[in-house]
């Protein structure tokens, strides 16, 4: 399972069906009230955990959390730049 | 007749009806007191229709904003109680709360109704667009002594001091406990108050308090440092109701926008604020961080309102309606903290507790599991926690529930889990794990998605250590936090 894909499951088992049963990797996770800061930390604790880097404080903003790919995209250069988690 | 934190709302609303109430999350929107006391007769209406009687509990599955807000003040408005299901628990933890607090009925988010109906009639209700209410099946008997309280709010939780037990508030307690608060506050028809947390875990002596003394709220649209201080800016916030985490990323936000100029107080609640995110607040803002003291048991003993910098680092003085005794040992000047005031908490649930037989164990004291010392001024300072209690991001659990799902794992002999020192979260969670012989040990995806079954994501551990054996203090009992004994607070 590559990045996007894993984020999609992950958030399409975190959402209780309120996106159904596929969402767009384009699809405005912010605009809709998905990732509100109790989703935003789990999204970033799984990712953490399944990928092993890490979020810096300054890596919360709106522009990595608001699609599947900006986070997935945010990952990728996370793991070039070998932001490992300690 | 008994006191109501409805009709309450119902007097500020009659006082100042076309005051805005609810301000977001669009820049134009905005309800006022009538516009929202109509809402909440309308909603209590289709309750009573619905069969929902006095006296019962309700469990309510629903995201937190404003109608959130306007579903307790409809069920307060029928003389009902409420327990809050919250939203991020998994559906297990969910149906758990079913077994530990007798529910009459539920309201849930049409999405998310599907996570409970194991309990409930097949037959619901609407109420509103997404709300469907629907009476509850199986569940546990209420104590008998609960008929006796005037009971606003039965909050699962384990309290203070460990096991789960439920906190029952009435509609006195929370009264007395928004007055107290409001010493300090002086919250009142000129303030707006942004606020960022869930309604879960923090309505009484807060949003309560907005609609009893005529505040408004305003809800930005996320909690983006960007979305935040614009939502302030532009619906001018005199106070900020938010977790140490929210401040950060505030501090994070790069777009160089300010405060409002009208901002009184940066109000930091759910839990301790680590000094680094203090200093970074003020170095970008120029605004000190008013830090609070909050307890289940006993509301907001104290509120740093100083808006002093050297006295950044404390909870604050305590507020006139709460008595504090330091429990020392001699030569030392820091000790548990005890406290007694007007609003503790009714009742412990289950197995029940009276406020009287809880507070006759130490002489009409609370006794918090807190360690604290006082200033010469008078100003408490919180140094240490003496219970193992964890928290992420403001949400606070105890380990025993994490290490019980763990120590199911077939792989894992035993399990000991502690909160370890975050800069984002304040805590973060890790797990000692022993293999079970002959078992392979899985790795941490595995682990994750097996406690991704049972636990909502703030309790997953972000690190497993495998480890030959727990370690065990000299009387047996297991030394869940290898690094530090005692758990640093505001470090």
């Amino acid at each position: 399972m590559d990045v996007q894909q894993d984020i999609c499951h992950y958030i399409l088992s975190q959402t209780a069906g309120k996106l159904g049963e596929s969402v767009d990797v384009d699809y405005d996770l912010i605009e809709s009230g998905i990732m509100d800061s109790l989703f935003m930390m789990g999204v970033i604790t799984h990712l953490e955990q399944r990928y092993q880097m890490q979020f810096g404080l300054h890596d919360i903003v709106p522009r990595n959390f608001r699609t599947i790919r900006t986070l997935s995209d945010f990952v990728a250069r996370a793991l070039a730049d070998n932001r490992v988690a300690i | 007749m008994s006191r109501n934190c409805a009709r309450i709302f119902f007097d500020t609303a009659e006082r100042q009806a076309d005051h805005p109430l609810i301000l977001g999350p669009d820049a134009g929107d905005c309800v006022s007191y009538a516009q929202f006391r109509d809402e909440v007769l309308a909603l209590a209406g289709a309750l009573r229709a619905a069969g929902l009687r006095a006296g019962q509990n309700v469990g309510l599955l629903f995201p937190s904003g404003r109608q959130y807000i306007a579903l307790v003040y409809a069920l307060w408005a029928c003389d009902a109680c409420v327990t809050p299901l919250p939203v991020e628990l998994t559906p297990a933890e969910k149906l758990q709360i079913f077994d530990h607090v007798h529910l009459d009925a539920v309201i849930a988010e049409r999405r998310l109704i599907g996570q409970v109906a194991a309990r409930l009639d097949s037959a619901s209700t609407p109420l509103a667009a997404q709300a469907l209410y629907a009476g509850v099946t199986h569940s546990c008997s209420a104590p008998p002594q609960l008929a006796a309280v005037n009971a606003a709010f039965i909050r699962f939780t384990s309290g203070t001091t460990g096991s789960a037990k439920g906190v029952v508030l009435s509609h006195e307690s929370i009264h007395e406990r928004i007055c107290a608060a409001n010493a300090a506050l002086q919250l009142g028809g000129a303030d707006r108050v942004l606020w960022l947390l869930s309604m879960d875990y923090h309505f009484a002596v807060s949003i309560v308090a907005y609609l009893s003394f005529g505040a408004a709220i305003i809800l930005p649209k996320n909690s983006f440092g960007i979305s935040t201080l614009t939502a302030a800016r532009q619906h001018r916030a005199t106070l900020m109701y938010a977790s140490p985490t929210h401040y950060n990323l505030m501090v994070q936000d790069d777009s160089g926008m300010g405060l409002p100029d009208c901002l009184r107080f940066a109000i930091v609640t759910t839990t301790a604020l680590p000094v680094q995110i203090g200093e970074a607040f003020y170095a970008r803002f120029g605004q000190v961080l008013n830090e609070t003291y909050g307890i289940i048991e006993l509301g907001l003993p104290a509120i740093n309102v100083s808006n002093r910098r050297d006295r950044q680092g404390s909870v604050g003085r305590l507020l006139p309606a709460y008595e504090l005794r330091i429990e020392c040992t001699p030569g030392d000047t820091q000790g548990e903290i005890l406290l007694r005031s007007p609003g503790m908490l009714d009742a412990y649930y289950s197995p029940w507790q009276s406020r009287e037989q809880i507070l006759a164990r130490d002489g009409g004291w609370l006794r918090t599991g807190d360690l604290g010392r006082l200033s010469e001024d008078g100003y408490l300072y919180i140094v240490g926690r003496s219970k193992d209690m964890i928290s992420v991001g403001g949400l606070k659990f105890f380990p025993d529930e994490v290490e019980t799902v763990l120590a199911q794992h077939p792989a894992i002999q035993a399990a000991t889990v502690y909160g370890r020192h975050d800069g984002r979260w304040g805590q973060s969670v890790v797990a000692q794990l022993v293999l079970r012989p002959a078992c392979a040990a899985p790795g941490n995806d595995e682990l994750a998605a097996y406690c991704r079954q049972y636990l909502a994501p703030y309790k997953i551990p972000s690190q497993f250590q495998w480890v030959d054996k727990l370690s065990y203090t000299a009387s047996g009992k297991v030394i869940r936090n290898p690094e530090r004994t005692l758990q640093p607070i505001g470090s």
